[in-house]
Order: structure tokens, then sequence, then C-alpha cells
């Protein structure tokens, strides 16, 4: 595989993702002035009682026309980092079980942002939201499935650490290159 | 009980910089010369590297700004925070190994070496140096301030003195961190940070357990008081756009490969295998201390909307008044002692890497050799670095703002391409690398001198950062790539 293509595709991809999220968001921007007569910032609506408080958007209707370029850009940004680790690993461990491994890992995690996202569709139009742990269903479903699941990367780095990323054979190539080059600096070798 | 309380508070915040005082000059017998300075004669221990790395990586930000995000805008920025076990990964992945073995191979004592030996260029280095210089002064400068704030509010709080100039706080800060980086160089600092990154974890727990009895109806009542108010704070995106969330995740998630003052530290660790258990215990040690400061945010923005607790004067005070009105002084005096840690364990690291591209990189870039790196000018260095920040804390109001709040987008999007990508791939250009840092360091700088605010939410160094990578793959390509020495030849194939 042409790993310094796959990056460049990626990142483009994951571009025009976040570029159709602009131009959906600028579509609800112009809706929003119309309807309320007031623009919103890209950080949040000033709180009407506390100046140091910012709000979200009321509804967020404009985030269901946004929500499938949201999500390419997500999967795409997931994507990217998987396939950057396959970029680190050792050069001819770069295809094979190892990269099917980092690929099972990132269908996982954007399996998990996708549901992440799914439950956000129905936390918008629930007017009253349960809670999961003290959290609405999508935000716990990030803060306490999403983001420890990353762990899998941490796991999967310290179980294959000796056989992808760093061998017996490879710290005895590097002592030989190391002494050559010591060695080459002082003429004796 | 409250001129006890200052007391105790203060206290807590005395023993803990005598002890980093007492460090460096422990540390201070164990410096013999420029590489005990800059990389700890590459002989640190497992634990110590995993705890420098987590405790440089968590500043003021993370115990003064976190907090404050959270009280202003929700869950916004928790999209920061997902984003820090998939960068840790790809650190150690991408850069950690590359750079280890650059180390021991030419000897190198920075970051600017390594990216010097690696394009062969000393137009990258020079680049590479002033990056990191620009960064680290706006950086460090924030650091100074916010530690001289808060130490002149509970002076000022205690009334042990009537009135305390900014000037003399910011004196007292710098004091004790020059003392123990000058002295002691990388290796008070690492030591220093496993003190540090201790006292954050323990004070991460405290304030976790506190917040949660604060309220009655610990963290459900939190949430239901703030969604009462506007449920979307509580949403997945909080109130920001859903771009903004993630241009922060895409920001802080591939950023994370390109801070010097993290990455640096893969050049000090014994051997390359030790990387296997540096990556997840600092990893672990991240997560829990920056998962456990989110609920002061929750708690005071639920107290302000339930009327329990007068506005704060700023987002930022959130940490500050949750320990002045919920803490007991002894809890208030280690968490602002992790605090401080936080603060001084960043800055520390900058101080040593802007040094390096001060008295080594730079020179080096110009011709000289290496045996101009004496230790006595990297102390100077040292020295001139912290004070030329301090002023530029003190007197450059929102110049500081502007490179403190652009210091991780601003390393992000100049470093990533050249370290993360070129220290993988051969066909990486120098020409590339040095199109990626000037770009990166015009769009970042642009946007924020001329306060453009880009469509959507997108974070500023996010862009850059697309921007950079795109640029220094379309250059490498179109270039012809110089050919690399043999033994980097050799060391980029393991």
């Amino acid at each position: 595989m042409r790993w310094s293509l796959l990056l460049p595709a990626l990142l483009t991809a994951m571009a025009a993702a976040a570029s159709v999220a602009v131009i959906m968001d600028t579509m609800d921007t112009v809706d929003t002035i119309d309807v309320m007569g007031e623009p919103s910032t890209a950080l949040g609506t000033a709180h009407p009682q506390y100046p140091t408080l910012l709000q979200g958007d009321p509804g967020a209707t404009g985030h269901e026309r946004m929500l499938p370029a949201v999500w390419a850009c997500g999967v795409l940004m997931l994507a990217f980092a998987a396939a950057l680790m396959a970029w680190g690993l050792r050069r001819n461990e770069r295809s094979g079980w190892p990269a099917w491994a980092l690929a099972a890992c990132f269908v996982l995690q954007a399996g998990l942002f996708s549901v992440a996202m799914l439950a956000y569709v129905r936390f918008m139009g629930d007017p009253s939201p349960p809670l999961w742990w003290a959290l609405p269903l999508p935000t716990a479903w990030l803060v306490y499935v999403f983001w420890p699941a990353q762990l899998v990367f941490v796991v999967l780095f310290v179980v294959t650490f000796d056989r992808w990323f760093w061998t017996p054979l490879d710290e005895a190539t590097f002592r030989r290159i190391v002494s050559a080059r010591h060695g080459d600096r002082n003429g004796t070798a | 009980m409250e001129p006890y309380r200052y007391t105790i508070i203060l206290g807590c915040i005395g023993v803990y910089m005598l002890l980093c005082v007492g460090v460096g000059i422990w540390a201070l017998r164990r410096t013999k010369s420029a590489k005990d300075f800059f990389v700890a004669g590459r002989r640190l221990g497992i634990l110590v590297t995993s705890i420098a790395i987590f405790s440089s990586l968590i500043s003021g930000f993370t115990f003064v700004g976190g907090p404050g995000l959270v009280y202003r805008m929700g869950m916004s920025s928790m999209w920061m925070l997902y984003a820090g076990i998939i960068g840790g990964c790809l650190s150690a992945v991408l850069v950690g190994k590359r750079l280890r073995l650059f180390a021991e191979l030419r000897e190198t004592l920075s970051l600017p070496d390594a990216v010097a030996a690696r394009y062969n260029s000393e137009t990258t280095r020079f680049l590479t140096a002033v990056a990191i210089l620009l960064g680290v002064v706006g950086y460090l400068a924030v650091q100074i301030l916010a530690m001289s704030l808060v130490l002149q509010s509970l002076l000022q709080r205690s009334e042990l003195v009537a009135a305390v100039p900014l000037e003399i706080c910011v004196l007292a800060a710098c004091a004790v961190l020059v003392f123990y980086c000058t002295t002691g160089g990388i290796i008070a600092s690492v030591y220093t940070d496993l003190v540090q990154g201790l006292v954050m974890v323990v004070a991460a727990a405290l304030v976790y357990f506190t917040a949660r009895a604060s309220l009655g109806g610990g963290f459900t009542a939190m949430t239901d008081a703030i969604m009462s108010d506007d449920r979307e704070t509580m949403g997945p995106w909080g109130s920001a756009s859903m771009l903004c969330g993630l241009s922060w995740l895409f920001l802080f998630m591939v950023g994370a490969c390109g801070q010097p003052h993290v990455i640096t530290k893969h050049m000090m660790f014994r051997r390359v295998g030790d990387l296997k258990w540096i990556i997840p215990i600092s990893i672990v040690a991240g997560m829990i201390t920056v998962l456990l400061t989110v609920p002061i945010g929750m708690l005071m923005r639920a107290l302000v909307l339930t009327g329990a607790q007068p506005e704060l004067a700023s987002p930022d005070a959130a940490a500050p008044v949750f320990l002045q009105a919920f803490a007991n002084p002894v809890l208030a005096g280690v968490v602002l002692a992790g605090l401080f840690a936080a603060i001084m364990s960043s800055a520390d690291s900058f101080l040593n890497i802007g040094a390096a591209a001060l008295v080594h990189d730079i020179p080096r870039a110009f011709g000289a050799g290496k045996a101009a790196t004496k230790l006595r000018n990297a102390r100077l260095a040292t020295v001139a670095i912290a004070i030329t920040a301090a002023l530029v804390g003190l007197y450059w109001g929102d110049l500081v703002a502007l490179l403190g709040a652009f210091g991780w987008g601003t390393f992000a999007a100049a470093l990533v391409p050249v370290v993360a990508i070129g220290f993988n791939w051969k066909r990486a250009t120098a020409a590339a690398a040095n199109t990626a840092i000037i770009f990166s360091l015009v769009v970042n700088f642009g946007i924020k001198l001329f306060s453009i605010e880009l469509p959507g939410g997108i974070d500023g160094g996010a862009l850059a950062l697309t921007g950079s990578l795109a640029l220094f793959f379309v250059v490498s390509m179109l270039s012809k790539p110089r050919p690399l020495d043999a033994d980097i030849d050799a060391v980029m194939d393991l």
C-alpha cells in the first residue's frame, strides 16, 4: 500500500467533509439570523443573564442537517490517525496483519463514534432526554465508552511492541549502526 | 478559622517550593555537561520519564483553563480530552522511537539537532529552532503570569501583607523556577516533574471527591441544574459548534506529536525498549488527572445557575473560587501546590528547550561547532529566557494571550509534518519541511493578529496543521530529496 498517497487522500477527504459541513453551517447561520435576528458565535451564544457563560444553539436545529458531514469528518479523522499509526510501524510491518489489527481498532472507534452521533440525533428530538451516569446519553457514551475504548490502541502497542515496533533484531542492528558510526568518526572502522 | 486558612494554604505552597529548590541543589551535583543539562545524560528510568512526559503536558491550562472552559462552554472542551489517548500513542509510534534513535546515533541535544540530522539541512534546523523559541516565549509568559496572579491573589487574601505588586509576585515565581532550572537543568526539571506529577494526581483526586460532595445530589444534580437552563451545554458538543469540537479533536490528537516540551523527553530514557511501558503509564496518569479537574467547571456553572454562588468575575476564576469556597485549607493547599506544580512542570520544560534553541541550535545553524554549547551559556540562556518571558507576561498583555492560546497550535502546525511524517518517510525533503514551518507560522499568527474568525468555528491551529501537512506532502512529492546519510537511512528502516 502506498502510505504516502493514502495519508494525503484521507486528509483531503477530511477537509472536503469539513467544507461541506461549513457550507451547511453557513446556511444554518443565515437561517438563525433570519429567525432570531441575532447571530450566534462559533463558541456559543451569550447567556442572557450571566455574561461569563455561553449557551448552545437553541434546539440545535441546524445540527441535524450538518450531522452527516460532521460524522464523515470525524470518521475520516479517526482513519487518518489509524493510518498515521500504521505509518509508524516497522517498515516491513506496514502491511499484513499488523495493519489489519490497526484497521480493526479504527473500525471499533468509528463504530463507537457513530453510535454517539446516532444517540445525539435522539437527544436533539427528545424534550426530556434521560441521563446515564449523570450525563445525557450521547455525552455519557463519549465519556464512558468512546474515550476509554481508545485504550485498545495502548494495549495493542504494549502487546505487540516486541514484534511490530522494536524487535531484538532491531536492537542488534541499531547497535551495529551506532558502532559503525562512532567507529567511523574515531577513524577506527 | 479564616486567618489560619491562608497560613495553611501558603504553608503547603511554601513546602512545595522548598522541595523544588532541594531537588535543584541535588541535581546540581549530577549536572556536569551540556548533555546532562539538556538530555539528562540519556539515563532516565521508565517511571521518571513517564511522569515527566505527562506532567510536562499538563500545564496551568489544565488546572485553571480546563475548569474555566467547562464552566463557560459546558462539554465542548471534552473534545480536547478525547484526543489524549490516541495522541499519546501517535507521539510514541511516530516520533518517540525515531527521536531516541537519532539522539543516540548523532548525540543530539535538542529536537532541532535531530531535525538537522534527518534532513541534512541547517536551514531546517534554524526554522525549527525559531518556531520553538517563538512558541516558548509566549507559552512561558502565560505560565509565569498565571502563577504570579494566583500568588498575588493568595497573598492579598491572606492579609499577611497589605498590597503586593504583581512584579514582586512575578519575581518570586521566577526565582524558584529559574533556580532549579539553571542549577540542575533537565535533570532537576524531570525529577521535580516526578514530584509535581504525583502532587497533581493527588490534587485531582481530592478535587473530584470534594466537587462531587459540594452540591447535594452529586453529579446528577449538577447536570439537572445545567440542563434546565440550556440542555445543549451538556450535550456532546457543549455550547460550541460541532466543527469547533472536531477541530479540537484533530488538533490535540495529531498535534501531540509536535509538542517539543513533551517529545524531547523521548531523547532522555535509557533504551528504546523502555518506550513499551513509558507510554501506557504517562497516558493513564494523564487521563486520570485531566478527567478529575472537569467537575470543578460543572459544579461552578451549576452553582451560579441555581443562584447558590454569585457569577464569577471570569471563567478562569472557577478553580480558585471553588478552592476558597468549598475546600478545607489543607485540601486547598495541596490543590494549589498541584496547580503550581502543573504550571512549573511545563514552564521548566519550556525553559530547557528554549535555552537549547538559543545557545545550541541557532548558533549551530550559522556554523558554530558543537563544542560552542557550554554549560555556562545554557544557564545564562535559561535566565535570559525567563526574564524575557516575565517581561512579556507583565507588559505585553495582548500578545501573551495571543501566543499562549496558540502555543499548542503553533507547535503542532510547525512541527508535526517535520517530525511525525518526515522522521518516517524517506521521500520527505528539507524544502517541504521549511515550507511547512513557514506556512504554519504565517497562518497561525496571521489568523490571530488579524482576529480572523474561521467559518463553522474551525480552530485556527487545526486549519494551519491541515494546511502544513498537505503542503508537506505536496512539496515533498515535487522536490528532489537530498541523499540521506547512510546511518540515518539505515535507522529509518528500523
